[in-house]
């Protein structure tokens, strides 16, 4: 690599062989903290900044070997299973070692922009063959602007590739800006309208992501722009956010397709492996029926809305 | 009554698809003409046992067919060969019925007329001959498995494609010619002249077993056209008997006479010895000029062409075989091998996928069944639309085609030796096995090498450990199996055990070329081949059988069992002995002979699973073992030679070899423990691949396929959901495209979710048309054994 690309953050997983996630085979890295606090999320572990302990109690045979080779002490056995005292853990993987079960893992690992780099450049004859590339995601990939712009630029400049952001567009409207040149392709999440909702359900207001899609629909339109609303029975399926986003989806210069995304449980198990909560509301919600999702992508396409499917 | 062609097919199917059963005829007839030809030349004597089997065995027309020729009594019936052994059908037919896997109905009658019958054959077989003369160094390297020949010990050769063109344009009137004039012409004061006049006779004797043969299916399509009501039947009956009278003797004129003529040919080899893998090389190439002029006088639409090739596929999956219980562990699942082979370039390297290509994938998707296999030469002038149907079909869960990357297919071939022109005229036998087409004795699937078993000598100065006698572990013998290697406290670098595990696999070797050696010479003086004889290319020329250096091409090609089970040991003790210093050598043996007993064995076990690297992540500090196991095994086999002058070339493949073998390899430093499965083929071990199916073709990269002319399988699986629309086709086809890129020499996919297995294993009635690939071939997953289908069940699965 030419340029010095020594910045690290927190990857929690570089995933090969993607094709759900822009066009052709690509890979896609997670990088790890997020701004927003989805009740839904399905990558909880990516949430934080910081490397965190997932243990699975699901495979879990509660032998005690994590208990007797952790030394600080931080795992204990109860009546219902492994505890895990978080304030604790130094996250030093000796549990990860002991366990014939393979229930621990450590989410997140610094890592240096060059090493992920050079990972990415292994499938490099998949992307050609395929037209595919490199997919950042989260996490939030923009809430890190200058590790994510070096990657980028990387993929651009050195590899060669297409590159594409998943995200939520929750950041300042420079850190966008300065990446963009290097994006070919943006999927971005589109989940509630309503800034009060918004900041009531996601934790974050709509405004800025709002504007931040309007930018890239309007000041960049060479860049391939995909809108994708998960679709979260009870939270963001009401008639009210769906003209909503029709309306905003309109009211771009150019048209921009949306891929509606059914809420999915794969998640859910992973809240419990991380001493994470997973709110007794979201829990009570089922994944929508296919004529349910049928039914959405008719009304958006009433409302003047391209529905894609990826 | 006019059927439409799904009618007929779906007529057919339920004709062809039923539980397998014992055919004794064959061993009833054979014994009889054995008993009647005492004394007699062996060329001549097989030809009178096929003529006495082609004349009198119980022969059938399926309703609805348009095609005749059928193996045994009915549908899937399998066959008893008692030329080969005896010993094994005797001890072993009355668990047929209920063995775990590959199961046979036998009744009783049929038991007793066996018990009698192999009476006659005791020490006349070709086992027995070959008990007589191994040397115990191979004999004891058979009984503890670290080398074994299930298939030429009880089989015939197999392993083959018929010069189909020239029985096509010739017939066997043609061929009798030939050898006709070839005799006429025999210098008889020559030094050879007896063996070639004696080889000459027994194939002109041969060839009237032919016409017996189709001559009685003639007269059968006659007698039942006579007592048939319907019309259209009795029409269709008519055009067989003179389809019967026609070929094979004469020339084929149009497409349904050669689609006859086709299987004629092809199933004959399946009667006169069971040898597997009879394959029907490039089907959609010498085919065409008949479809081509068929259609262009407007006789042929291309729904009579893929109904009649849907009646051919059709026949081959009336073919089996009963494999003892030790071949039933290797070749588990009911696969022949009847291999079809599209697309591809000519002799001047243009592409030469045709319609007949993509009617043969149609073909397929119609019938459904597990024979016959098909394999597609996947290069870079292949028509986009035809890899794109191809990966469609795959990707449905067909489980065919399997995919051949021409390019180092071919540059494998010349670098044994073959002129271009012929390496670029090559067919696919039952696994990864390529060959020049009507050309080729290949020796394929000759033995099998336990490269685990190897490594965990050269662990052990030679010593063996680890002894699983069919029922029970022994974990605590202590033999001198393989030469002095040293001990390993005593390594000072990984050149030491490399060197080490190399002296074993070159012992091993030795004795496994011993053993093929002997028995293509026992081959040779008591079963010639005379109908294969027939249809390969040379044998008539040089007056020589098939099976003594007849044909025009001759290899030896035995198999490697756990070779990534042998190069992710090699790389855990580079790691964690020589590297990292984790553990000492020490310590690491007393783990191994510990078989990871007590928590410290466990906590060493658990380190070496995580802690070091494994082929199959494109991690070169693993896949460089693994490269090294290859070439080393190739190297292994330079410089020896058999009795058909040809050479010996690897291949790496096991079938599903890589269970009985992993009973018989003790734990290894991979962390795997004594008795567990070995790796897959040339696939990383069960679960140790974690990033997907880029990284494992990465991985496999490095091996230089170009030294393996007989290849390796490479089986990839795939989550159901890996194309659910266009686009994701078009991925799953540039990912081909890659695998072209890569020199990937064969792969096949297998897609599934474990959940339907398991669904399977536990309701297999529900599950009765799962059809599963079984490395290299297909299987039905019920028909499978419990810890086939485990394997299965816990190979990493690769969703996306």
């Amino acid at each position: 690599m030419r340029t010095p690309c020594k910045e690290q953050t927190n990857v929690f997983n570089i995933q090969k062989y993607s094709v759900h996630d822009g066009p052709g085979i690509r890979t896609i890295v997670f990088l790890q903290g997020c701004p927003l606090r989805c009740p839904w999320c399905a990558n909880p572990e990516g949430q934080p900044f910081t490397s965190v302990l997932s243990h699975n109690q699901n495979l879990c045979r509660r032998c005690g070997r994590c208990v007797a080779a952790c030394p600080k002490q931080a795992i204990c056995l109860e009546e219902d299973g492994i505890r895990v005292d978080r304030s604790a853990c130094d996250l030093c993987g000796a549990c990860v070692t002991a366990c014939r079960m393979d229930c621990y893992k450590v989410f997140g690992e610094k890592k240096s922009v060059e090493e992920v780099l050079k990972d990415v450049a292994k499938d490099e004859n998949f992307y050609f063959r395929s037209g595919g590339g490199l997919t950042v995601s989260g996490g939030e990939p923009l809430a890190h602007p200058q590790y994510l712009l070096q990657l980028l630029r990387g993929a651009k400049e050195e590899l060669g590739i297409s590159t594409a952001i998943e995200t939520t567009c929750c950041a300042g409207e420079e850190t966008l800006r300065a990446v963009a040149d290097y994006v070919d392709h943006f999927l971005c999440d589109i989940k509630l309208v309503d800034s009060g909702r918004s900041r009531e359900v996601l934790g974050v207001p709509s405004e800025q992501i709002l504007k931040n899609i309007r930018i890239l629909a309007d000041e960049y339109p060479q860049k391939s722009l995909l809108l994708r609303l998960p679709v979260i029975p009870g939270y963001n399926d009401d008639p009210e956010n769906i003209a909503a986003i029709a309306a905003f989806i309109r009211s771009l210069r150019r048209e921009i397709p949306l891929e509606l995304l059914a809420y999915h449980e794969f998640g859910k198990a992973k809240y419990t492996n991380l001493d994470m909560t997973y709110e007794p509301e979201i829990r009570r919600v089922a994944a929508p029926a296919e004529e349910r999702m049928a039914e959405l992508e008719k009304q958006f396409e009433t409302l003047g809305v391209k529905v894609v499917h990826t | 009554m006019k059927l439409s062609r799904k009618e007929r097919v779906e007529r057919i199917r339920k004709q062809v698809h039923i539980d397998r059963t014992v055919d004794t005829a064959r061993a009833r007839l054979v014994t009889e003409s054995y008993r009647e030809t005492e004394g007699m030349a062996s060329p001549l004597r097989r030809a009178k046992a096929l003529q006495k089997i082609l004349g009198e065995m119980p022969i059938y027309i399926h309703d609805g067919q348009l095609l005749v020729g059928n193996q045994g009594e009915r549908s899937r019936a399998g066959l008893i060969f008692p030329e080969f052994q005896w010993d094994a059908t005797l001890s072993e037919m009355e668990s047929w019925a209920t063995r775990p896997g590959d199961k046979f109905a036998i009744t009783p009658e049929q038991v007793a007329e066996l018990k009698e019958l192999l009476q006659y054959w005791k020490g006349r077989t070709v086992r027995d001959r070959a008990n007589s003369v191994l040397p115990e160094s191979v004999q004891r390297s058979l009984q503890y498995g670290i080398i074994s020949n299930a298939n030429y010990l009880m089989s015939g050769h197999g392993h083959f494609i018929p010069d189909f063109p020239k029985i096509l344009e010739k017939g066997f009137h043609g061929v009798r010619r030939e050898i006709e004039e070839r005799m006429a012409a025999l210098d008889q004061t020559a030094a050879d002249y007896y063996r070639k006049q004696i080889f000459y006779q027994g194939e002109l004797e041969t060839i009237k077993a032919v016409e017996i043969f189709a001559a009685r299916y003639a007269e059968l399509a006659e007698k039942t056209a006579a007592e048939t009501e319907d019309a259209d039947r009795r029409e269709e009956l008519a055009r067989i008997a003179r389809n019967c009278r026609r070929v094979p003797m004469e020339p084929a004129r149009d497409y349904w006479e050669a689609l006859q003529c086709i299987w004629f040919v092809q199933v004959i080899p399946q009667i006169e010895v069971n040898g597997l893998s009879v394959c029907l090389g490039r089907m959609d190439q010498y085919l065409y000029p008949y479809y081509l002029r068929d259609k262009q006088a407007e006789l042929l639409d291309d729904d009579k062409a893929l109904e009649l090739l849907d009646c051919l596929y059709l026949q081959t999956a009336t073919i089996t075989k009963i494999y003892s219980n030790e071949g039933a562990m290797i070749f588990a699942g009911p696969g022949v091998g009847q291999t079809i082979t599209l697309s591809g370039v000519d002799k001047n390297g243009k592409d030469v996928t045709n319609e007949l290509s993509y009617l043969c994938i149609d073909a397929d998707e119609d019938v459904r069944l597990m024979q016959p296999d098909i394999a597609v030469r996947n290069h870079p002038l292949i028509p986009e639309r035809f890899l794109k149907k191809c990966c469609a079909h795959a990707a449905a869960g067909r489980d065919k085609p399997k995919f051949f990357t021409d390019r180092v297919i071919i540059q494998s071939l010349q670098n044994a030796g073959i002129p271009l022109e012929d390496a670029r005229d090559y067919g696919d036998l039952g696994c990864s096995e390529i060959i020049v087409c009507g050309k080729t004795c290949s020796g394929g699937n000759m033995g099998n090498l336990c490269m685990a078993m190897c490594f965990d000598l050269a662990m052990h100065d030679g010593v063996q450990h680890w002894y699983y006698d069919g029922k029970d572990f022994h974990p605590d013998i202590h033999l001198q199996m393989g030469p002095h290697t040293g001990d390993p406290r005593t390594f000072r670098s990984m050149e030491d055990l490399r060197k080490a595990y190399s002296q074993q696999v070159r012992y091993f070797v030795k004795q496994l070329a011993i053993l093929d050696n002997v028995l293509d010479n026992i081959q040779t003086e008591l079963v010639p081949h005379v109908f294969y004889s027939l249809i390969v290319d040379g044998c008539i020329d040089s007056g020589r059988d098939f099976t003594g250096g007849g044909a025009i091409y001759n290899h030896t090609s035995p198999l490697a069992a756990g070779p990534i089970t042998a190069s992710d040991s090699l790389a855990a003790v580079k790691k964690a002995v020589f590297e990292d210093r984790m553990v000492s050598m020490e310590e690491l043996l007393r783990a191994l002979d510990s078989n990871f007993a007590g928590e410290s064995g466990e906590e060493l076990r658990q380190m070496l699973i995580k802690r070091v690297p494994k082929f199959g992540n494109d991690d070169d500090a693993a896949d460089e073992e693994a490269v090294f196991v290859v070439r080393d095994y190739y190297e292994s086999m330079q410089g020896y030679e058999n009795p058909r002058g040809g050479k010996w070339v690897p291949s790496v493949y096991n079938l599903t070899g890589n269970v009985g073998f992993g009973w018989r390899t003790g734990p290894t430093p991979d962390g795997r423990v004594g008795g567990e499965l070995l790796n897959d083929n040339i696939c990383p071990m069960q679960g140790r691949d974690l990033n997907g199916p880029t990284s494992v073709v990465k991985s496999l990269s490095k091996i230089d396929a170009s030294l393996l002319p007989q290849g390796y399988v490479f089986n990839l699986k795939f989550a159901p959901n890996i194309v659910n629309n266009e686009e994701n086709l078009k991925k799953f086809v540039s990912f081909n495209h890659s695998l072209n890129d890569y020199g990937i020499f064969h792969v096949q996919y297998n897609i599934l979710d474990g959940n339907t297995l398991l669904d399977a294993q536990q309701h297999p009635e529900k599950h009765k048309d799962l059809l599963i690939r079984v490395s290299g071939y297909s299987a039905y997953f019920v028909e499978l054994g419990k810890d086939v289908q485990d394997h299965l069940i816990h190979r990493t699965l690769h969703t996306i």
